[in-house]
């Protein structure tokens, strides 16, 4: 029971995050909520061999990321890496009828964006991760992320500008 | 376009992905027996 309870906060705590995080990457509202799914499955198996100090979001967000590569790798039969990226449209936030022209611009900027700089650009803003957290599970330096993520943010800021037909 | 108003769109963009609120409490409810 108490470790139901302890799960359950976590759950409540982060699912909105997972959901963005996956739904980002995926790009596919079905296939999202299926790697959501497993994803929770997972952690619950999981965690109870959790030790205390470890970070939950880091660690969720982790075995997300794992869920999707073994998600389309089972539903796809393609190989892991690159070539997944061919089947994932991700960036799904803009509804054509209603959004800004500032916003289909910054959707259009991440399109533009190297997979491991939308990682970062997904982590932080979408999933509301730390640096700390961020640096935990990609295996960085904090700083080294924090530059990296100011510089992507600058990077998006000329790309917008351009969109928008402000670039001189 | 400054830094501020580029992280202010993205959490914009970040508020428009909707959570599908009925999968979240089914699979809490299958996942947590009690």
């Amino acid at each position: 029971v108490y470790v139901d309870d302890y799960f359950a906060v976590m759950y409540d705590q982060y699912f909105d995050d997972v959901y963005r995080y996956i739904y980002v990457k995926t790009g596919d509202k079905w296939d999202a909520e299926d790697i959501v799914s497993e994803t929770f499955r997972k952690a619950y198996e999981k965690f109870v061999f959790l030790q205390e100090e470890t970070n939950h979001k880091a660690w969720l967000m982790t075995i997300a990321r794992n869920t999707i590569i073994d998600y389309y790798r089972k539903k796809k039969g393609v190989l892991v890496g690159e070539n997944m990226e061919l089947y994932l449209t991700p960036v799904p936030f803009v509804d054509p009828l209603e959004e800004s022209d500032e916003l289909e611009c910054l959707r259009k900027s991440l399109h533009h964006l190297p997979k491991e700089e939308m990682e970062i650009v997904n982590l932080r803003y979408f999933t509301d991760l730390k640096f700390k957290e961020i640096a935990a599970m990609l295996k960085k330096l904090d700083d080294s992320i924090r530059v990296k993520s100011n510089r992507i943010t600058k990077k998006i800021g000329l790309l917008i500008k351009k969109c928008l037909g402000e670039a001189q | 376009m400054n830094d501020e108003k580029v992280e202010h769109l993205l959490r914009e963009a970040r508020n428009k992905i909707y959570v599908n609120e009925e999968l979240k409490t089914k699979l809490r409810r299958s996942l947590i027996k009690k």
